[in-house]
């Protein structure tokens, strides 16, 4: 109960102090008490405290910059590490809630939960990238795709889920659905959505009849040819 | 415009075509066709069109496959995730991923990495630090332009940094910072002015401390120094 309540009554300044003393002696595989980084965070959050968080970052920058570079995705980014390193800090800043926290038992938890928002930072950016690459929009509506601006992002995600909204409303079974969604949502072919799906259709010829049913109507509609921007 | 060689391919023909599951008398046909080919083509941008819009457009996002993996998230949204990881090649490869990614947390920063990362605190904004007996920047930055606001004094461990902001008298709209900075141990600072996590330029720190960063743009600005084994940032500085 002491310490509970020596806890309580510390600033985030000292709290930040005793957790960078502890991480030392951790480092130096000495004993070391976890707490206080413990309780620094959860003051981060409870209190959406700013400068709780700028002590964390502080506290934590260099071991989530070796994370970073140590990603198997980083390398395939082109990206520069401090990008995802302060990516990695906005992620967990904005995701972690109390309720979340609350099954978080000690340090090395959060920690684990630290290192998985620089992995899904990294990710992230790379599914974006593969997106422009592989599959690009045409070029009336490419420069909003890849303007890097929040308002053009989140225009531009708005749009693909009025799109998305529009054609799964013109599919009529659960065959279209999974056709839908394995051949062009997964960007699958049609023999792997076979293998992935054997139970489903009696063969790849049955596949390409419902891709093909599915394009003849959508080509046919008013709705989707406008949203497509092939009526401009 | 019609089909140089009837019947014309149909769009099943054509379909296999394009995954490159064609029979040869299909390319072949294409290959001397110009009907068949504007057909295909048509074809191909639907395609790939429906693709780019739909890509991954019901997938997880990383950090929802994360909280997945980590187990925090409430039961429902756990099965959800789980069947469509099942469902899906790219989640599954991500998540498989991330498993290797997570099985060795190295809290160990390496030798590399061992920078003291320290955040400034705002302790004044006066001519002069009564407690630390800090000297006034006034007559030791001679750079007086236009009009001058109180500094800012910052500290950091036993380091601090006074900042003045002053008007660029030639660049009206435009600010300057002069800075004095004590308690460094080397002379290899350099001050990096970052602004929406764009760099917008760096400067050295003399030998005696003194920094000039000019011109800005007034607004908000995030201030880091670099140097030997250290790095102090100034966070949100207002110019």
């Amino acid at each position: 109960m002491t310490d509970v309540v020596d806890l309580q009554h510390l600033t985030v300044v000292e709290l930040a102090k005793r957790c960078a003393q502890e991480t030392e002696l951790f480092f130096q595989h000495l004993a070391q008490d976890s707490k206080y980084c413990f309780e620094l965070f959860r003051r981060a959050i409870r209190d959406a405290d700013q400068f709780a968080w700028e002590m964390i970052y502080a506290q934590y920058k260099s071991l989530v910059t070796g994370w970073v570079k140590n990603s198997p995705a980083f390398e395939a980014s082109g990206e520069q590490v401090e990008y995802f390193v302060n990516g990695a800090f906005g992620k967990i800043a904005g995701i972690l809630t109390m309720e979340k926290f609350s099954g978080f038992a000690e340090i090395g938890s959060l920690l684990r939960y630290l290192k998985m928002c620089v992995h899904s930072v990294i990710v992230d950016h790379n599914r974006l990238a593969d997106q422009v690459r592989l599959y690009p929009l045409e070029d009336a509506l490419k420069e909003a795709s890849t303007d890097p601006t929040l308002e053009s992002q989140t225009m531009e995600r708005a749009y693909r889920q009025a799109f998305w909204d529009l054609v799964s409303g013109r599919l009529h079974d659960e065959k279209e659905r999974l056709v839908m969604q394995g051949l062009f949502i997964l960007a699958l072919k049609p023999r792997e959505l076979y293998e992935r799906s054997q139970h489903k259709f009696n063969d790849v010829d049955e596949i390409y009849r419902v891709k093909q049913n599915i394009l003849a109507r959508l080509g046919r509609d008013p709705d989707f040819r406008k949203l497509f921007g092939q009526d401009d | 415009m019609n089909c140089i060689s009837p019947p014309e391919l149909s769009d099943r023909q054509l379909l296999e075509f394009l995954d490159g599951e064609a029979e040869p008398e299909t390319t072949h046909h294409l290959g001397i066709c110009q009907y068949c080919r504007n057909k295909a083509d048509a074809l191909a941008r639907l395609q790939s069109g429906l693709t780019a819009r739909l890509y991954r457009i019901t997938c997880p996002s990383p950090s929802e496959l994360g909280e997945y993996y980590l187990r925090v998230l409430p039961s429902p949204q756990m099965l959800v995730i789980a069947q469509h990881v099942r469902a899906c090649p790219h989640c599954e490869g991500e998540v498989a991923q991330l498993e290797g990614y997570l099985s060795n947390l190295t809290l160990q920063p390496s030798s590399l990495e061992k920078i003291k990362v320290l955040v400034a605190q705002l302790i004044s904004r006066g001519g002069s630090d009564q407690e630390s007996g800090a000297p006034s920047m006034t007559p030791t930055l001679a750079g007086l332009r236009g009009e001058e606001e109180e500094p800012f004094i910052y500290k950091a461990d036993h380091i601090q940094i006074i900042i003045e902001v002053q008007d660029v008298v030639d660049q009206p709209g435009k600010r300057g910072l002069l800075g004095l900075v004590t308690g460094l141990e080397s002379d290899r600072f350099v001050i990096q002015v970052h602004q929406d996590r764009q760099l917008i330029t760096t400067t050295s720190i003399d030998e005696i401390g003194n920094f000039l960063i000019s011109p800005l743009s007034p607004g908000h600005y995030d201030l880091t120094l670099l140097g030997p084994g250290k790095e102090i940032h100034i966070q949100s500085f207002i110019v």
